[in-house]
């Protein structure tokens, strides 16, 4: 039986390893990005993930691919032009992020083309999920990095405050009686935004569960990690402010990435605990 | 149509994709910095010395060609720099979006809205300035990031140039003297647009 197979899933096999090996200067580039840059360092466990769930949504091979029709061939071949035109263009003329983003575009047209959409059923969330590996534009990054941080210091400082301890907040600085702190760059969570939204989408999709759940798993992960960062420098500042300048190299501060991380996991685990509890009595 | 056939489609696309990318003209580099090299150094009762402090306008290791001045009318005083980046089709050797102002020792940049150009009032523990800047492909000005950088991907992907101008005009701006310095930088960017529209590219 899976002998018979082979002649339909091979055309698409080789077009998508055609397809990969015309994209190798982007993922080279997008991999020294991913190593460079520590909030993105998530990008290395995309592909990988991404694989898996179109490992796990093959189905049964046996069942070969029927021939396409007329209009998904079409649809096919239009998103493989755009995605090949993104890719031209954004190479060209230096635009990263175009030449990046197209490629997940490019390997669906691939899939659709080639494959029709029973193909695309098995494999569609495997290639969205390639999206995660696509450095967000940095000038979008740093906008937000920017009003986060602006927001990150006034609600530490609105929570010092209730906790009784005397603080000043100007801009992104908080004035202690001790000691002056800045809200910085890496303090921020939203550099690891898209980490962080990868990791919950990763969660709510490896296990089976209701369609409602995973939603809602998948949109709380960036918010929970937003709520994990101001914990974190809650703590930061309070430990500066009782132990002195000696606190700001504690763990939770030396590892704020993975603090946050860490936390996000445990409060995903949390909610996804929630959530079952409630979904539970239905079944 | 056979899947077969559809792979021959596939892989002639791709090929043909290969071909544009690999065989198209290199992107031309700007010789000679004319704008720059013409900055008067008088400019509309504006007398300028080179240089500035970095702490008030950073420089940036991508700029190809530069100008620093202090320029000085009476009592006010404004830093112009102006420089030029070339061949941005390599996205390392355009301007660095974290050096168009200081960010040390700042605690708070806080966008101002100035006519045709971009602005931010910059403000730290002893300073406070306001920064008004803007990108100049050839005559054009762009003070939106994204207009530019469609502008300057049409640039590099038709005329296969990829040169621009970033000019920027910083003017102090005390406790109380937000209106008198986003007067001084709406005369400066007046001056300096009609300045270097006649003079830039390369």
């Amino acid at each position: 039986m899976a002998r018979q197979s082979v002649p339909g899933w091979a055309p698409l096999i080789t077009a998508g390893t055609a397809t990969l090996a015309l994209y190798a200067p982007v993922l080279a580039g997008m991999a020294a990005d991913w190593a460079r840059f520590p909030s993105q360092s998530h990008g290395f466990a995309v592909p990988v993930i991404s694989a898996y769930l179109i490992w796990t949504r093959r189905g049964t091979a046996a069942s070969g691919l029927p021939d396409s029709s007329l209009a998904t061939m079409s649809i096919g071949l239009a998103a493989l032009v755009t995605g090949l035109g993104a890719l031209l263009i954004g190479s060209l003329s230096g635009e990263t992020f175009l030449a990046r983003i197209s490629m997940p575009l490019a390997l669906l047209g691939v899939v659709l083309f080639v494959g029709g959409p029973a193909a695309v059923r098995r494999v569609w969330v495997g290639l969205a999920y390639l999206l995660f590996m696509v450095p967000l534009p940095y000038l979008t990054v740093k906008i937000l990095t920017y009003q986060s941080r602006l927001l990150d210091a006034g609600i530490t400082a609105a929570a010092l405050r209730r906790l009784g301890v005397p603080v000043l907040q100007d801009g992104v600085m908080l004035h202690l009686p001790n000691i002056t702190l800045e809200v910085a760059e890496d303090c921020s969570s939203v550099p690891a935004i898209a980490a962080l939204i990868a990791l919950g989408v990763a969660y709510a999709l490896l296990r089976p569960r209701p369609v409602w759940s995973r939603i809602t798993l998948a949109l709380a992960a960036a918010p929970l990690g937003l709520l994990a960062n101001i914990a974190r420098l809650i703590v930061t500042v309070l430990a500066a402010y009782l132990v002195g300048p000696v606190a700001i190299g504690n763990v939770i501060h030396q590892f704020a990435g993975t603090t946050v991380f860490l936390a996000t996991i445990l409060l995903l685990r949390g909610l996804d605990r929630m959530l079952t509890r409630l979904s539970g009595p239905r079944r | 149509m056979r899947a077969g056939r559809r792979l021959v489609v596939v892989l002639g696309l791709l090929a043909a994709t290969a071909a544009v990318w690999y065989l198209a003209s290199p992107v031309g580099e700007c010789a000679s910095a004319a704008a720059l090299n013409e900055l008067p150094a008088t400019l509309h009762g504006w007398t300028g010395v080179d240089g500035i402090p970095d702490r008030i306008l950073p420089a940036d290791p991508g700029e190809a060609a530069m100008v620093r001045r202090t320029y000085r009318n009476g009592r006010r005083v404004a830093w112009v720099s102006v420089a030029l980046f070339t061949r941005q089709d390599q996205p390392d050797r355009r301007a660095s979006i974290n050096r168009i102002y200081p960010e040390k020792d700042v605690s708070l940049v806080e966008r101002v809205a100035l006519p045709g150009v971009d602005a931010v009032l910059v403000s730290g523990a002893d300073r406070r300035f306001l920064v008004a800047y803007w990108r100049q492909i050839d005559r054009r000005m762009y003070a939106s990031e994204l207009r530019f950088r469609l502008a300057l991907m049409r640039a590099i992907l038709f005329a296969r140039r990829g040169d621009s101008l970033l000019v920027r005009i910083a003017v102090p701006a005390g406790p109380d003297g937000l209106p008198e310095a986003l007067v001084t930088a709406v005369e400066l960017t007046q001056i300096l647009g009609a300045v270097l529209a006649g003079r830039a590219g390369c």
